[in-house]
């Protein structure tokens, strides 16, 4: 490569970076604007721990009885809707541990309220139209159940217990006594309507059918509500904590400083030790820590954690591993007598199969992390997964060009001395 | 210039295999000592289970004085009804983040001064999530008004209660040994697969050493052990297989290269661990100055996150370098491999049926 060639290309280079450094890192007020610019850094998905929030672990009183999936399905969409109903929209409920429930709500200050929200058992009722409550549902409903009748239409199949077949009884008399238009028992959780089922006859059997009803997703939402109301799985609190933003805001400023602080002087040490290839490695670790942090900016189930972030320092340990891995094969190749050039290329050869190696068993560690972990650690598995998989391609494919580039900026007769190659002492 | 260069030095490190694991194993022996009946780990509430109760500190100067405030407080001053035994270490954080962590274990003394389990979470009837709540609301309503008493407005900014069941807490554990136990199992197939097996039960070996090191000497620093330490042990567990690995693949290298047909195990492996030192020494250096600048600059959190992981970067380098390939040395010897070498056995079975 000429030198001509080396020197456009670098600028260009450093003046790609330079923007893309600013679009990740910057972030504040625009200019003739009242918008604020977030860098891509910060559209990261962030985890509670980092971002603030409030999570809480709840575990079922009584070991549930019958099928856990669909009682805990039922479970989850009782929580779902007070939550979404109460505008914690961006609130995430998981199964952990087959049993146990896990809430995660992103950024509220009212933790308290939402414990309150989530612990009330909300109790089923069905009311006459003026809101009396005539049945209470919790004693009364045995199972509900969505299918389709003869005709095809969507229902929900009630199965009552012996007490509730004698409170339906007597509440579609009252119903019944009423005018036309307001013979119905409207269905609530709480102080939800769930549907409005019209009342034609009295209803005296251990079992009725709720018709009306437009689809069969409509059916099954309300039966798993009658059922998870009914059921009543009570849950305790197994963890539950309120994170501040303000606290993970400072973590993550004082680690970015830490990490650029960090890189500079890993920066040093590489051109230290390998002078010119050292400086193709700084200017590959700088490009691998835009892309890093645009990959994790890409993909929407990263959630950057506090350990995750030592998920990045790890990987940026790793790129800087591969990078001294290859450096070192280059100087060994040259010191057993190949050229530069030709020690460069037997050094990638080589290096890339160690490099292969000995990343796999870290990206297969962090794919079981991913798998049987939760929480913070599950965001650190992601982040070390993402960052060895970027530094791989890193150190393999863009040093190995800027070795070129950086190397064309010396002559041929000069680049071992440029590269702190070495024959072997004789 | 500093000359990193091992590569035609002999170490003879193979040769001093038992002077290296007996200076590992007195450390691992005098940490486990101390873990299991000594001090004991430093254990935070996500492995215990109990209360954490962090205290943001505003404008306060005084931390010892807001220090002892909040422990009178927590242990019955100013007619507090429960009164808690507060435990551990108060954990304050760094430049800039100002917070203070108390740790409540989870039994408290009742009006009558009686201790009884608080269990606050999980079997107690009275306690249900709700309850939990209205808890924690009075407790740190509490705590918050006593010590804008004490300092005025500019003091507390924020009273948080982290509550972790006793069951929980042994879930977080389970889950913690399985994942570590999969990922080793997994790791060792593969290594099984690309090299042998001999080399991964070193390599696996090697891995569990560092664990090891960095237990005891988290116990023995009695740094406190909460959800990082356990991603500070996974992150190790990923770093030093790598360095193992480096080495194996140079054992790999060199038993493959017919020139090398009459060598024995010990100079091969000698010869794979002087090869690959000047890289060990220096991937573990960057890692360490990326990870030391982390603790300075982080937090309380990030240092107790930082420490085990300098102590494992450190044992990593030694168990890769100093124990990983010399105990394959001995494993081929102790199974009768010595004078195994596959991969030229299998070349040379190619170059017969060429012929």
């Amino acid at each position: 490569m000429s030198k001509r060639k080396s020197i456009v290309i670098l600028t260009v280079l450093a003046i790609l970076i330079a923007f893309m450094g600013f679009a990740c890192f910057a972030s504040g007020p625009v200019p003739g604007s009242v918008k604020d610019y977030k860098g891509i850094f910060g559209v990261i998905g962030k985890g509670i721990d980092l971002n603030g929030g409030y999570y809480a672990v709840l575990e079922p009183k009584e070991e549930i009885d019958g099928d856990v999936d669909s009682i805990l399905d039922a479970a989850i969409e009782t929580l779902r809707s007070r939550l979404d109903e109460n505008g914690y929209t961006e609130a995430t409920i998981t199964v952990e541990d087959f049993t146990n429930l896990r809430v995660e709500i992103p950024e509220v200050d009212n933790a308290d309220d939402v414990m309150e929200l989530i612990g009330d058992q909300g109790e089923l009722t069905f009311r006459a139209y003026d809101n009396t409550p005539l049945v209470y549902g919790d004693k009364a409903v045995a199972n509900a159940q969505a299918g389709y009748d003869t005709d095809g239409n969507p229902v929900v199949y009630l199965e009552f217990t012996a007490d509730g077949q004698k409170m339906f009884a007597s509440a579609t008399e009252t119903v019944l006594g009423y005018e036309e238009s307001n013979r119905y028992l409207a269905i609530y959780l709480g102080e939800r309507a769930i549907s409005s089922p019209k009342v034609s006859q009295k209803i005296d059997s251990r079992t009725a059918e709720i018709t009306g009803i437009e689809t069969i997703d409509e059916a099954k939402t309300i039966a798993s509500v009658i059922k998870s109301g009914s059921l009543n799985i009570q849950f305790t609190i197994g963890a539950t904590q309120k994170m501040s933003a303000t606290l993970g805001e400072g973590v993550l400023n004082n680690a970015i400083i830490a990490a650029g602080i960090g890189l500079l002087i890993i920066f040093a040490i590489l051109i230290f030790f390998y002078g010119g290839m050292g400086i193709a490695a700084s200017i590959a670790l700088t490009v691998y820590v835009i892309l890093y942090v645009c990959v994790l900016a890409v993909f929407p189930w990263v959630q950057l954690t506090f350990p995750g972030i030592a998920g990045i320092v790890l990987s940026i340990g790793m790129a800087v591993d591969a990078n001294v891995i290859i450096f070192d094969r280059i100087k060994e190749e040259y010191a057993n007598g190949k050229t530069a050039k030709a020690s460069v290329k037997a050094g990638f050869k080589r290096a890339l199969i160690t490099i292969l190696d000995s990343n796999v068993t870290t990206v297969l560690a962090a794919i079981v992390l991913w798998i049987l972990c939760s929480g913070s650690i599950k965001g650190f598995a992601i982040t070390l997964f993402l960052g060895v998989l970027v530094s791989m391609f890193t150190a393999v494919l863009i040093t190995r060009w800027l070795i070129k580039v950086v190397g064309g900026l010396v002559s041929d007769e000069k680049q071992d001395r440029f590269f702190r190659l070495r024959r072997r002492d004789a | 210039m500093l000359n990193l260069n091992f590569k035609d030095k002999n170490l003879k490190i193979v040769q001093k295999f038992w002077i290296f694991l007996i200076v590992s194993v007195v450390i691992i022996v005098a940490g486990l000592v101390d873990t299991f009946f000594v001090r004991h780990m430093n254990l935070g509430v996500e492995f215990e289970g109990g209360i954490s109760i962090n205290v943001d500190v505003g404008g306060v100067s005084d931390l010892s004085n807001l220090e002892g405030e909040v422990n009178k407080w927590l242990k019955g001053g100013n007619d507090k009804k429960d009164v808690y035994d507060v435990d551990g270490t108060v954990q304050k954080s760094g430049v800039g983040l100002k917070t203070l962590t108390f740790r409540i274990s989870a039994t408290k003394k009742d009006a009558s001064g009686k201790t009884v389990n608080m269990n606050v979470l999980g079997a107690d009837d009275k306690l249900e999530i709700v309850h939990t709540s209205e808890y924690i609301k009075d407790e740190e309503k509490g705590l918050t008004a006593h010590l804008q008493e004490v300092y005025g407005d500019k003091a507390v900014i924020d009273v948080e209660t982290q509550v972790i069941s006793e069951s929980q807490a042994n879930a977080t554990v389970r889950k913690a040994f399985i994942a570590v136990a999969v990922a080793v199992v997994v790791i060792l197939i593969y290594i099984a697969l690309r090299f042998n097996l001999l080399a991964g039960v070193s390599a696996i070996v090697a891995l569990l050493h560092d664990v090891l090191i960095m237990v005891a000497l988290t116990t023995i620093f009695q740094l406190p052990v909460n959800m990082t330490f356990i991603a500070a042990i996974i992150t190790i567990v990923g770093y030093s297989i790598n360095a193992t690995i480096v080495v194996f693949d140079r054992i790999r290298e060199i038993n493959a290269l017919p020139s090398n047909m009459e060598k024995t195990d010990v100079e091969i492996a000698n010869e794979a661990i002087a090869g690959t030192l000047s890289r060990s020494i220096l991937t573990t250096l960057t890692t360490l100055v990326m990870i030391i600048i982390l603790a300075i600059f982080g937090s309380s959190a990030i240092r107790d996150f930082a420490l085990p992981i300098i102590f494992g970067l450190l044992a990593g380098l030694y168990s890769s370098v100093l124990l990983s390939a010399p105990l394959w040395v001995k494993l081929r010897k102790l199974f009768r491999q010595e004078n195994k070498k596959p991969v030229k056995k299998m070349k040379k079975i190619k170059e017969d049926a060429k012929a």
